[in-house]
C-alpha cells in the first residue's frame, strides 16, 4: 500500500506515488522559455531553484486551460530530477494497494505513448497512474505530445468487469 | 550583429543560477536571475545565440 496524489486534468483523475512529490505550490504564471518544447509552460523559482514547469494538459495532447484558483503546481523529484507538474486541481491523497494496480487497456497504451502506465479502479472511481519518467522525456523520442482524448477514462471504465 | 528588443529596462548587477534540467537548456540561454517579482529573468548569451541562427542559417542555406 503507497501513498499517492490524485490530481485531476480535463475531467480525469489521475494518481502519482506522493515518494515523487516534494511540494505542491499555486501557479501564478511561469517565465516562457524560446525553444523550449511545446509542452513546457516556462521556468519558475522553487526553493531558490529553477524549475522547469510541463504543462499536462499540453504533454497528453489535450487543449489549453486558463489559470483558474485550483490550478497547482506538483513538484516532483525523479531521480534527482526536479520537475513541476502543472495540473488543473490537485488536493486528495489516498492510500492505494500497488497490487491492485491494473495495466491500461491497449487504446489507452497506443494514445498515451506509454505516459499512462496503469489504471486503479477504487469503487465508481477510475485513477490513471502516470509514468513521470515518461513524461519527463528520457528520450527525445519521449518528447513529442501525445494525442490523449479526454473521453480515455470514461472508455477505460467502459472496459473494465462489471 | 546586432539584435532587436521590444523595451530596454534599466541594468542591474545580478546572480546568474545556471539552467539544468534539458526541458529549459537551450542555445543562447545561459541561466537566469532573480530580479525580486519572483519570477526568473532568463539570462541571454549573446555570443552562443548568435552562433546558433548562424549554424541555423547555414544549414537553411545546404538543404536543398
Amino acid at each position: 500500500v503507497t501513498l499517492h496524489l490524485i490530481f485531476n486534468l480535463a475531467g480525469t483523475e489521475y494518481a502519482v506515488p506522493v515518494d515523487a512529490v516534494i511540494q505542491m505550490e499555486t501557479f501564478t504564471g511561469a517565465t516562457l522559455v524560446p525553444g523550449s518544447p511545446s509542452f513546457v509552460a516556462g521556468v519558475v523559482t522553487i526553493r531558490g531553484r529553477l524549475v522547469p514547469v510541463i504543462d499536462l494538459r499540453l504533454r497528453f495532447g489535450l487543449p489549453p486551460a486558463e489559470i483558474a484558483l485550483e490550478t497547482r503546481l506538483i513538484v516532483t523529484d525523479t531521480g534527482g530530477r526536479v520537475v513541476a507538474l502543472r495540473v488543473d486541481g490537485a488536493r486528495e491523497l489516498l492510500r492505494l494497494d500497488v497490487a491492485a494496480h491494473q495495466p491500461p487497456p491497449p487504446v489507452l497504451v497506443e494514445r498515451a505513448g506509454g505516459l499512462v502506465s496503469g489504471m486503479h479502479s477504487l469503487g465508481k472511481r477510475l485513477l490513471l497512474l502516470v509514468d513521470l519518467r515518461k513524461i519527463l522525456g528520457e528520450t527525445s523520442h519521449d518528447l513529442s505530445p501525445h494525442a490523449l482524448l479526454e473521453d480515455d477514462a470514461s472508455k477505460a471504465r467502459a472496459a473494465l468487469p462489471a | 550583429v546586432a539584435f532587436g528588443v521590444d523595451r530596454l529596462l534599466g541594468q542591474q548587477e545580478v546572480v546568474i543560477r545556471p539552467v539544468n534540467d534539458p526541458l529549459i537548456r537551450v542555445p543562447g540561454i545561459s541561466g537566469a536571475t532573480d530580479l525580486g517579482d519572483g519570477r526568473p529573468t532568463l539570462v541571454l548569451d549573446l555570443v552562443a545565440l548568435s552562433a546558433s541562427l548562424s549554424e541555423n542559417t547555414k544549414r537553411q542555406w545546404v538543404a536543398p
